[in-house]
């Protein structure tokens, strides 16, 4: 087995790993909006279920390109950039929210190029926007677990931005790697929040 | 400045009324604690006795309210909601 082969089937078992992931997440902001009817869990559902839908159709897309369908694989990946781009989407436009709320002016800026890339650069700028939101709530909150969220989303940006440039390199591999273990490091800091809810730790 | 919804004010009085422990908690120490108007209170305080959430105390000279056990089991799973919208840096 060559080694892009193995680094084929680690992005793929990480890829389901993080659609499990984000699933739960999806079914406890779900559960979270349909008891308590506040709109925060209404936008996470949203979010998680745009995230996880992304996973699952960037399995689909690695799956096609492993049976050598290029061309169905590179509508799988189109797809899944812009659910990927959705789903940070929501995450973003919750902080814009409750930016909004707390009286405080923010903008996004957009830049459109094709498909896969403007949906990457989309999610970029909703995921760094996430994260510095994220920051501020953290000075005010102090809450610990937050500094692991952003460490997650500065994961899965490190990820996007690195297979973003991977698309421009002839020798994509080492980046691929590289954005693959920062899509490890993401995937486990996002289920720190999932593990604290149904283990009850505070 | 930030306004108190629904569940929040709710949260904020089982809170209040579960301080009281067994003995129970009176309307002017509630209304304190929750910072609450009167009028609002005992209209929220109401419902949350008719879906069992609290229980009223009732004798000669005063009225006090205790939290049951679904009051309790109802907190606890606001905390969880609450601490995971927490944890992404974002609030209910």
């Amino acid at each position: 087995m060559q080694f892009i082969e193995i680094l084929g089937l680690f992005k793929m078992s990480l890829e389901l790993l993080a659609l499990v992931i984000t699933f739960f997440a999806f079914l406890i902001s779900y559960k979270g909006y349909s008891l308590t009817r506040r709109p925060v869990f209404a936008r996470l559902s949203f979010a998680f279920i745009f995230i996880s839908t992304n996973f699952l159709l960037q399995f689909f897309s690695d799956i096609f390109s492993l049976l050598k369908y290029g061309n169905v694989s590179y509508y799988f990946n189109v797809f899944s950039s812009f659910f990927e781009m959705l789903g940070f989407f929501f995450i973003a436009f919750s902080h814009m929210i409750r930016v909004y709320q707390e009286h405080r002016i923010s903008f996004l800026p957009l830049v459109i190029i094709n498909p896969v890339i403007a949906f990457k650069t989309l999610s970029l700028y909703f995921i760094f926007y996430a994260i510095l939101e994220s920051m501020i709530s953290y000075a005010k909150m102090k809450s610990k677990t937050i500094i692991l969220t952003v460490l997650g989303l500065i994961g899965f940006s490190l990820n996007i931005l690195l297979s973003w440039i991977s698309e421009f390199t002839v020798y994509p591999i080492i980046l691929q790697v590289f954005a693959l273990v920062f899509q490890a490091f993401g995937v486990i800091a996002f289920f720190v929040p999932i593990w604290i809810y149904y283990s009850g730790v505070r | 400045m930030s306004y108190r919804h629904q569940v929040r004010i709710v949260s904020d009085i089982l809170l209040a009324v579960k301080e009281g422990h067994e003995d129970g908690v009176g309307v002017a120490q509630l209304m304190r604690k929750a910072n609450i108007s009167y009028t609002r209170l005992i209209k929220i305080l109401n419902e949350l006795i008719s879906v069992g959430l609290v229980e009223e105390i009732k004798s000669e000279r005063s009225r006090k309210y205790r939290i049951t056990y679904l009051g309790l089991e109802y907190l606890a799973e606001y905390e969880r909601f609450s601490t995971f919208a927490r944890n992404f840096g974002l609030e209910i």
